[in-house]
């Protein structure tokens, strides 16, 4: 048989979720443009509204409402890198996260309690600490199918009695090769986990800006506003080069519209929000488009991460990441 | 019109959501001098009870207990200033409830939506917001000597805090005249041991089935 392919052709080695025609995307675009540069968005920090406010944005500081211009969300999107390495301390662990790249998983995060085996059928859960941190980053550092590590359990030992997000850095970079995503980051403390990084670089900042063995999460606070320590760890992640994953977790019917459309549209603002502060500070720093955005359940009070509709949101995030040509983080697959 | 048509009529208002029938049912017991005090217990209460019942057995969801609740309201709030005026009150119910979310946290929803399911079940509450500092709470409570305080806190950063208002409850010498409860995501029965709170709550359901015994207990 001839080995000779048609030219040009389309194959789809896989299946396809596609939600959205061009039109579409572009209509949640308009949207969300229209979100942020009439009704804005609420910054809860002093500097993020002065940063925010000399970049060309309206800003109120009574009410802590910054409009942002739809050119200044282009530009910031246009700075933003399609592409950046995770670094682990283990060069073989070290991978890439691109636009419209490879698909790359990781653990969920972050989970307050552990459930131990005690026996046949004998079970008990309770609070997780730090040695239950140690053993899923070795378990993580085992386990090929994971290809970075995110906070999985706080280390609760630690609470009321120092610095837990700090313990937490600590003791993930101590029990795994794999690069760490810090889910719990503290504004307050983001130096600490600077200074480690650079400590394990035997004090070269430059290795510490240009080969970053963690990164960090953040949440908008939805609907619509970036808190004090949103705001903070986007702007010295930006500065220092640590990839920061702004991901929304809109909760439709609770802190946004019931209509998906309309919750990817606020979604989109708040994440694009922390983009741009980002993009301000230190144009062309690393970011994710991330997303746990979910639905509500009216009836029982929860965020159920596991919803049907988490599975079409997160599939019309990714739509909305390639659009802006940005590395995606959606949870649940 | 007697009084036990208009009970059923505030019933009626606050079970179908109608502001409007709510605030005409208040307005006409005002007007013909009704038992003001009874149309709250016998009749707005109650109304605002079965639609909780229905909601713990799963027939109705968050946003219809809101919507009763801001029915009740509309009439509740013009009988407020008549009872005033008559020296009545329409009693605490089961008394006086304080709640907010813990210093520097500013997430709300989970802490509102307690807030209305305490006061459908019967609590007086006064929610002092969010991102409340410790010191403030402490005050708060000093000043108006509510039967419990709850706080609510979403990150295991700002969980803390519900250690130090503890703390703090105890120099000022009035931990013991206050039933603490504690909530939100990151805080389990371990950490309300740990850091010595009286009633932890997973969820609003759970927090008014604890509250309400444990008030009625004492």
């Amino acid at each position: 048989m001839s080995k000779t392919h048609y030219p040009g052709k389309k194959s789809m080695q896989g299946i396809k979720l596609d939600l959205f025609t061009d039109d579409d995307i572009l209509k949640i675009d308009h949207a969300t443009m229209d979100v942020l540069s009439t009704f804005g968005v609420q910054v809860s920090d002093k500097e993020g509204l002065e940063v925010f406010k000399k970049a060309g944005c309206d800003v109120d500081m009574d009410t802590k409402v910054v409009k942002i211009p739809e050119w200044l969300v282009r530009k910031s999107l246009a700075t933003a890198p399609s592409k950046f390495y995770l670094y682990g301390r283990d060069e073989k662990n070290t991978l890439e996260q691109e636009h419209k790249g490879r698909v790359h998983f990781t653990c969920f995060g972050t989970g307050i309690q552990m459930c131990r085996y005690e026996g046949p059928g004998k079970y008990k859960t309770s609070d997780s600490d730090e040695k239950d941190l140690a053993n899923c980053a070795k378990l993580v550092d085992w386990a090929e199918n994971i290809d970075y590590f995110s906070l999985p359990v706080s280390a609760r030992n630690w609470a009321g009695k120092g610095a837990q997000d700090v313990h937490e850095m600590l003791t993930s970079l101590k029990n795994t090769t794999k690069h760490f995503h810090h889910i719990d980051p503290v504004a307050e403390n983001v130096k600490y986990y600077w200074d480690m990084a650079v400590a394990y670089y035997g004090g070269d900042k430059k290795a510490a800006r240009e080969k970053p063995i963690f990164s960090m999460l953040v949440c908008p606070t939805s609907p619509l506003e970036l808190s004090h320590n949103a705001a903070q760890v986007i702007m010295q992640g930006a500065r220092n080069g640590i990839p920061v994953n702004v991901l929304s977790m809109a909760m439709a019917g609770g802190s946004s519209s019931i209509h998906l459309a309309g919750t990817l549209v606020t979604h989109n603002a708040e994440v694009l929000a922390g983009i741009v502060l980002a993009q301000i500070v230190a144009p062309g720093a690393p970011v994710w488009y991330g997303s746990s955005t979910t639905t509500f359940d009216l009836k029982r009070g929860t965020a159920p991460v596991g919803s049907p509709e988490l599975g079409l949101i997160s599939a019309s995030v990714a739509k909305l990441g390639q659009y802006y040509g940005l590395p995606v983080f959606v949870a649940g697959v | 019109m007697t009084q036990k048509d208009l009970n059923e009529r505030a019933i009626k208002a606050v079970m179908s959501y109608d502001q409007k029938a709510a605030a005409e049912v208040a307005k006409e017991a005002i007007a013909s001098k009704a038992d003001l005090v009874n149309l709250i217990q016998d009749g707005f209460t109650v109304g605002i009870q079965q639609v909780g019942d229905l909601f713990q057995a799963k027939k109705l969801f968050l946003p219809h207990i809101m919507a009763a609740a801001t029915a009740m309201n509309a009439g509740v709030n013009l009988l407020s200033p008549e009872l005033e005026k008559l020296g009545k009150s329409a009693g605490e119910g089961l008394g006086n409830f304080m709640i907010c979310t813990i210093e520097g946290d500013i997430h709300s929803i989970g802490k509102d939506i307690v807030a209305i399911m305490l006061k459908v079940a019967g609590f007086n509450v006064n929610n002092l917001g969010r991102d409340i500092a410790v010191k403030d709470i402490v005050a708060a409570v000093k000043k108006e000597k509510p039967k419990a305080v709850g706080t609510s806190a979403l990150m295991t950063s700002t969980m803390v805090n519900q250690k130090t208002f503890e703390e703090l409850l105890k120099e000022e010498g009035i931990r013991d005249k206050v039933i603490t409860n504690i909530g939100g995501a990151p805080t389990t029965q371990q950490w309300c041991d740990e850091i010595g709170a009286d009633v932890y709550s997973e969820n609003a359901s759970d927090c008014v089935n604890k509250m309400v015994a444990v008030v009625k207990k004492k």
